[in-house]
């Protein structure tokens, strides 16, 4: 294998992939929250508004993938230098 | 078990928004596939993924491959039932292996550059031993996939009211699809993606759950109550030791004797350290390091698994109506439904089709990963073994697609006879289990021992599952009869105990192989440079195996005194 000491950020790592499926995902469950938000589903809930939160850690989640890949973009892999 | 619904029966209320989240999910899936196709063009990377990725992305493919339907469902089952002992089958059960697995098995599965379990033992033990292993397992494979596909057609058919074969049809070109395209890197991905889709359903499940029910004391508070008014003791339910309930003996002493050596150790050593489904992860790993830390870093997230399970599980036992009112009446109920029917009660139109993802994600990902596992014993270790040995690689690339092609055919017929009968699936999936203990037997006498021989390997393989076969038909039979998991203990103990004496009894008497067909096999016959990274030093001490698992060691245990 032919690795070099800097590895590029590829479009095709799994950090990309998992960031933007979370974060579509997220998008659309804060959308819903907004729109959507009824009393019934509050009563569901117990009160907390559980499409909102839920978007929004993955939301978290997805910017975390994609800021480390960014920085990092060899992520974990074992030996870039050899 | 057989119950197709009907569209206005639907267990669950999905409104047309819920398609959304299953949409971009299935999107993304079959992306991947296309995706890795350019990490897919010879034999060798569309079979064991190139020898590519980082630990990290094989460890938590590792947990995922197993975290189809028998783990979300059946586990939040036995919460709702059971209560805090089924945090066993993570903790003792799975733990303790998956760090042996790392640590002792693993350099010598990665080290030897064999490309599947089978063909380590092909390599140690020769052709008899590998001709069990290769098609005990790749029958195996076959039959769970189609279970995995039937229980995945039956929850699509439960929640969207398709009807069952065109829920198996669907599903079958999808798994077919990404993996033809992108080969075991594709399989591994939608893993890690699916892990990640599964916790964002579980997680808020979990956590409203617990806000519905006041909170973790309030949990514990209603669960003593129930069990004092239907006269049974609570802590059965809140203490995970002695887990009288899950081990089925009456005396404390035997329970955690039975849980500790027959879950800890025959039942969960066999299953982990020689499937090759789990197995072929840690192959597809960068260095021996990675591979070493796959099922170590796999132990890290398979520990927090049972909250997201088993807590819920306990929750719609006191929460959801149905469940709370059959387990205090003490009436049977299928209670695989609780983690279901909790999903119906306290997640919102939005989040509600988030967690249908997770499951339906679940689900396929547990077929494909029978089927990823499958095409490559089927391709290496018979097609090339025995019928056409020296052909090209794009004959091998060629065979591996075809042979996945054919598995998801077969696959939706299993389906189908699954969903005709039962008891027969049940059957035989208790009979290929009974291969597991006698493996692990043979692979680890086989890895220490070097003499033992190839007549041994086989005879002992062969005599270690017919005593496993002999105690389970005694128990069928009902001339034996032991309570709970014991009997499940015993054929396995038993396998085990008797592959080990016939294989050390039959190497007094046969030749073994040369020393130097060994190297790679044999601890004492392979170098230590075969067996650890070269590059071990230049990573920091915490990215190391052997502190990885000692940490996880350290908090499995502080788990079981947490939460004893």
């Amino acid at each position: 294998m032919s690795q070099t000491t800097t590895v590029k950020a590829d479009l095709t790592d799994i950090r990309v992939i998992i960031a933007s499926a979370l974060g579509l995902i997220g998008l659309f469950l804060v959308i819903v929250a907004f729109v959507a938000t009824g009393p019934e589903q509050l009563a569901k809930t117990g009160g907390i508004n559980g499409n909102l939160w839920s978007g929004l850690g993955l939301l978290a989640v997805a910017v975390v993938m994609g800021v480390w890949w960014r920085v990092n973009p060899a992520g974990g892999a074992s030996h870039h230098e050899a | 078990m057989t119950g197709v619904l009907m569209e206005q029966d639907l267990l669950l209320n999905a409104h047309w928004y819920d398609y959304i989240p299953i949409v971009i999910y299935f999107a993304f899936v079959l992306g991947v596939g296309f995706v890795m196709k350019t990490k897919a063009k010879s034999s060798n990377e569309f079979l064991t993924g190139g020898r590519s990725m980082p630990a990290w992305v094989t460890g938590i493919a590792f947990v995922a491959a197993n975290l189809g339907a028998v783990e979300i469902m059946g586990m939040s089952a036995n919460g709702a039932q059971y209560g805090m002992p089924t945090f066993h089958y993570f903790w003792v059960g799975a733990v303790p292996a998956m760090i042996f697995l790392g640590l002792v098995m693993m350099p010598f599965y990665y080290g030897s550059k064999v490309r599947s379990v089978p063909e380590f033992m092909f390599k140690r033990f020769g052709t008899t031993a590998h001709l069990i292993n290769s098609l005990s397992f790749a029958l195996a494979q076959l039959l769970i996939a189609g279970i995995n596909l039937f229980l995945l057609g039956k929850i699509i058919n439960w929640l969207l009211g398709w009807p069952l074969w065109v829920a198996l049809v669907v599903a079958a070109i999808i798994v077919f699809t990404y993996i033809t395209l992108g080969g075991l890197s594709a399989a591994i991905y939608n893993e890690v993606l699916q892990f990640f889709v599964i916790v964002a359903a579980l997680l808020p499940l979990t956590l409203i759950g617990l806000h519905r029910v006041g909170g973790w004391g309030g949990l514990t508070t209603q669960i003593t109550d129930n069990a004092l008014a239907a006269g049974t003791d609570p802590a059965l339910q809140l203490k995970s030791w002695p887990g009288l309930l899950l081990s089925g003996f009456d005396s404390p002493v035997m329970s955690v004797i039975g849980i500790v050596f027959g879950l800890g150790f025959v039942l969960s050593f066999g299953y982990w350290t020689t499937n090759f489904v789990e197995v072929q992860r840690a192959m597809a790993s960068d260095s021996i390091s990675a591979a070493q830390k796959t099922p170590i870093i796999g132990t890290f997230v398979k520990m927090f698994v049972p909250f997201l399970v088993i807590i819920p599980g306990m929750i719609a036992g006191v929460l959801v109506s149905e469940v709370a009112q059959a387990k205090n009446a003490g009436e049977s109920f299928e209670y695989n439904n609780a983690i279901l029917l909790l999903m119906r009660d306290v997640l919102p139109n939005g989040l509600l089709g988030l967690a249908i993802t997770g499951l339906l994600a679940s689900f396929m990902a547990g077929m494909a990963a029978n089927i990823s596992a499958f095409n490559t014993v089927f391709t290496v270790d018979l097609y090339e073994r025995y019928f056409k040995p020296g052909e090209s690689d794009a004959q091998y690339l060629r065979i591996g697609k075809m042979s996945t092609l054919a598995a998801s055919v077969i696959a939706i017929f299993t389906a189908l006879i699954a969903s005709q009968y039962d008891n027969l699936m049940d059957y035989l999936q208790q009979l290929f289990s009974m291969f597991n203990a006698p493996l692990f037997a043979t692979f680890i006498v086989g890895m220490f021992w070097k003499k033992a021989t190839p007549a041994a390997g086989w005879m002992g393989l062969a005599a270690g599952t017919l005593s496993a076969l002999a105690v389970n038909v005694l128990m069928w039979t009902g001339v034996l009869s032991l309570p709970g998991q014991g009997g499940a203990f015993l054929a396995a103990s038993t396998a085990f105990v008797v592959d080990v004496v016939v294989t050390i009894v039959v190497s007094q008497f046969t030749q073994p192989k040369p020393e130097a067909e060994l190297r790679g096999f044999v601890y004492s016959l392979t170098p230590k440079e075969d067996r650890t990274d070269p590059h071990l030093d230049k990573l920091p001490v915490w990215r190391r195996p052997v502190p990885l698992g000692l940490a996880a060691a350290v908090l499995v245990v502080t788990l079981n005194i947490v939460f004893h």
